[in-house]
């Protein structure tokens, strides 16, 4: 089930009239209803694919009772390992089996010898990603003596399942969101308000932004041969706002579903095309991976700790398993080490923790500075996403080498006005301006109109929210998948 | 809790309330701007892709000295066509050319939901049955279609296409013969489109079936929907007011055809030629 249809719309009303009613009789009935509902909500795309997540949950919680009665480390360690070998297994098969494989058969031809490839048709469970490390993260914390195993089963299946964040995050740790379905969950009137709110913003995003760039987007690199210099440079720019549009958007309908639901789940992105530089960039864009990253491997493999070499060995590391857990294609590895590249000098130079705060804090408008430092973050993030969204490594080069070479022909920029006049029209412009206007003025908040018209009377703060739900209905794209559902 | 779900109840109220009475006032509006064009038009051809890349309503219309429009438009089902019938005879149209093959049983009303969703144009001439239809067979699609906003206007869906692909010997996936269909009636019910015939006496109908490549023909358990479509067209012979006019295997060269069921540009100019002809011919009748 995908949040933009008219079945989602039908569920949330219903699962939520439900499990405010069992908040009156028991915390396990009411965990359970979780449990089946986000089943439900999983089993509406694939129900045959609910079988990896049930696996995944009764391993890991049974290691985690197991770790709790165990003393002896190397036992400890086999636990760990076994869920590290069972969840990385079912990510590797479903989802890097026939990389694997095609890269072997390239391998082997390249050096003459000839091989048969046996690649199945693999589908690619959706979510896969995102719950096989929310799962790892408990049983390492467990490991780690962090956190204290559950003995509560259902309360541990609504912490892997809970259908909000299931298919595409924020991929929750379990000392922020296990707790949370061991106590009594007490309707809160405005955090439920502002839920919807952010539901709202989330949508908008989402249809809006995403999906309308997303049409241009796609027409632009899959037809890249027709197009020159400039109209490339949109093309990369669309998909820029398109993905996130579609994440963020994502991750706002996640957080602001949970809210009503009474669970609070993390931030996962923060303005991030108002960063000042890439490590700034990082920070703010798909917080719950990079954290988990971090967290999980940057630091065990010792962070910025030790010389230069270690420091551009470990960033490397990072990015590039990055780039690969988004997907089994070398553009995604690319576009890590692309983006590891961007990091390393400020890593090396100790600028990496320049920019901690939010841009232009307490001021309306950035100084000249800062607009030439966002600019020159935004140029780069446009550039490593041409190889995100390629098919290939050679599509995302020729497509670069066409831009750059159209830059220098006049025609082209013709062109690119023609294109923008007669096939984009004034609408889209209008409403990404729109939109950045709206981010910018609530940057310093968790979400783009969290504190907006606020302070407004009633008649102007509803006429706002029906403005954003009016030009969601009416200007939203052709209706597309959340991209991140792929991961 | 109760002021959460009271608040929510009015602030989509007055979203919603609105938004019905306005969808009223346009369906008022269409039902004006259509009625009686039949100055613009006087033959219309609705059907899917078939009859999409097959029949060049230009030539027809040169041919013949009358306006003929094609409003096939590519996975449509009968359903909506049908529908978009209504509305066209609502412009006044007084004959309809409607394209009709095996692959029109077996999409029955829906091929994908993506498509349904764009037949916004026929919305305000769903009949009241038509709805029911609709809601019994996929409620929340039904409710979509329901709530996708419609701004009044005339056009209807549909085109010629000339198709630029050179032959290949592949097959759409729509006109693929699903397993269920081999050795069974295909289910979908063409009742309403008996009742809009036999409703209509006025109105002249011209069932069709376009050329389709002879490997078209070749396919497992094409034998049976051929037999099937065949008591079809004998069925609908007997209206006075309705002509079958069966060419489904007037061509057998490649160049005739893009694809195993789609004419090729030049197949497409060919066949409106012949089928001028063919109409000429009965009309002098």
């Amino acid at each position: 089930m995908i949040f933009n249809s008219i079945d989602f719309a039908l569920f949330l009303p219903l699962v939520f009239g439900l499990y405010w009613i069992l908040n009156l009789m028991d915390l396990k009935l009411q965990n359970l209803l979780i449990v089946i509902a986000s089943y439900v909500f999983y089993g509406w795309w694939d129900w045959r694919f609910l079988s990896l997540i049930i696996i995944s949950t009764l391993i890991d919680f049974s290691i985690g009772l197991n770790l709790k009665n165990e003393q002896n480390l190397f036992k400890r360690k086999i636990l760990l390992w076994s869920s590290i070998i069972v969840n990385l297994g079912f990510l590797g098969f479903f989802k890097y089996y026939n990389f694997f494989i095609d890269n072997f058969i390239s391998a082997f031809s390249f050096f003459g010898s000839d091989i048969n490839p046996n690649t199945l048709n693999i589908i690619l469970p959706v979510g896969i990603s995102f719950y096989t490390f929310q799962t790892l993260s408990y049983t390492i914390d467990v490991y780690k003596r962090q956190i204290t195993p559950t003995n509560d089963i259902i309360g541990f299946s609504a912490f892997v399942c809970f259908f909000p964040q299931l298919v595409a995050g924020p991929i929750e740790r379990a000392s922020h969101l296990l707790p949370q379905f061991k106590k009594t969950r007490v309707f809160n009137y405005s955090n439920a308000v502002d839920g919807c709110r952010q539901i709202m913003w989330g949508f908008f995003k989402k249809i809006v932004i995403a999906d309308n760039c997303a049409h241009f987007s796609n027409e632009i690199f899959n037809n890249y041969n027709d197009y020159s210099g400039p109209t490339l440079i949109l093309g990369a720019i669309f998909f820029t706002f398109q993905i996130y549009g579609d994440f963020s958007g994502y991750s706002d309908i996640a957080i602001g579903t949970s809210r009503l639901f009474g669970i609070d789940l993390k931030r996962n992105f923060a303005f991030p095309y108002f960063s000042r530089d890439i490590a700034e960039f990082w920070r703010r864009w798909h917080i719950s991976l990079s954290t988990w990253f971090r967290d999980y491997l940057y630091i065990p493999l010792g962070g910025s700790r030790g010389n230069n070499f270690n420091k551009m060995k470990n960033i490397f590391i990072i990015f590039i398993i990055s780039g690969f857990w988004h997907g089994a294609n070398w553009t995604f590895i690319f576009w890590g080490a692309l983006n590891a590249l961007f990091f390393i000098p400020l890593m090396i130079r100790n600028n990496n923790r320049k920019h901690l705060d939010t841009v232009a804090k307490g001021r309306r408008l950035p100084n000249f500075s800062e607009v030439y430092q966002m600019t020159f973050t935004f140029s780069l993030t446009v550039l490593a996403w041409i190889f995100f969204r390629s098919n290939s490594i050679y599509d995302a080069f020729q497509y670069i080498e066409s831009l750059i070479l159209g830059l220098f022909n006049r025609q082209n920029y013709v062109d690119c006005l023609n294109y923008l006049y007669w096939e984009i029209g004034h609408a889209l412009p209008l409403l990404l301006l729109f939109f950045m206007l709206i981010e910018w003025i609530g940057r310093e908040f968790e979400y783009g109109i969290e504190k907006i018209g606020l302070s407004w009377s009633k008649f102007f703060r509803y006429g706002f929210y029906y403005v954003l739900i009016i030009l969601t209905i009416f200007y939203g794209g052709p209706e597309e998948t959340f991209i991140y559902f792929q991961f | 809790m109760k002021k959460f779900i009271q608040k929510i109840f009015v602030f989509f109220s007055i979203l919603i309330i609105p938004y019905l009475l306005l969808q009223i006032i346009f369906g008022f509006i269409e039902l004006n701007i259509n009625r009686n064009q039949s100055e613009k038009l006087s033959v219309a051809i609705i059907g899917n892709s078939h009859s999409e890349f097959a029949i060049n309503d230009q030539i027809l219309s040169e041919k013949l000295n009358m306006k003929y429009s094609n409003y096939s438009d590519g996975g449509q089902s009968m359903f909506w066509a049908l529908a978009g019938a209504k509305k066209l005879k609502h412009q006044g149209v007084k004959t309809f050319i409607i394209e009709i093959s095996n692959t029109t049983y077996q999409s029955a009303w829906k091929t994908t939901e993506l498509r349904e969703l764009r037949q916004t144009d026929k919305k305000y001439f769903l009949t009241f049955d038509d709805w029911i239809y609709l809601a019994k067979n996929d409620i929340v699609f039904g409710l979509q279609y329901f709530f996708k906003p419609k701004i009044p206007s005339t056009s209807v869906r549909g085109r010629f296409s000339r198709s630029k692909k050179k032959f290949t010997s592949q097959i759409v996936k729509e006109n693929k013969i699903s397993k269920k269909n081999k050795n069974v009636f295909p289910d979908y019910n063409d009742e309403p489109l008996h009742e809009f015939i036999q409703e209509n006496k006025n109105i002249e109908f011209i069932i069709i079936r376009v050329p389709q490549h002879p490997l078209y023909y070749q396919r497992e358990g094409l034998k049976y929907q051929e037999e099937f479509l065949m008591s079809k067209y004998k069925i609908f012979q007997k209206y006075k007011n309705c002509k079958v006019l069966d060419f489904g295997h007037l061509y057998t060269q490649d160049r005739y055809f893009s694809d195993l069921g789609h004419m090729s540009s030049y197949g497409s100019d060919q066949f409106s030629l012949f089928l001028s002809d063919t109409l000429r011919k009965i009309n002098s009748n």
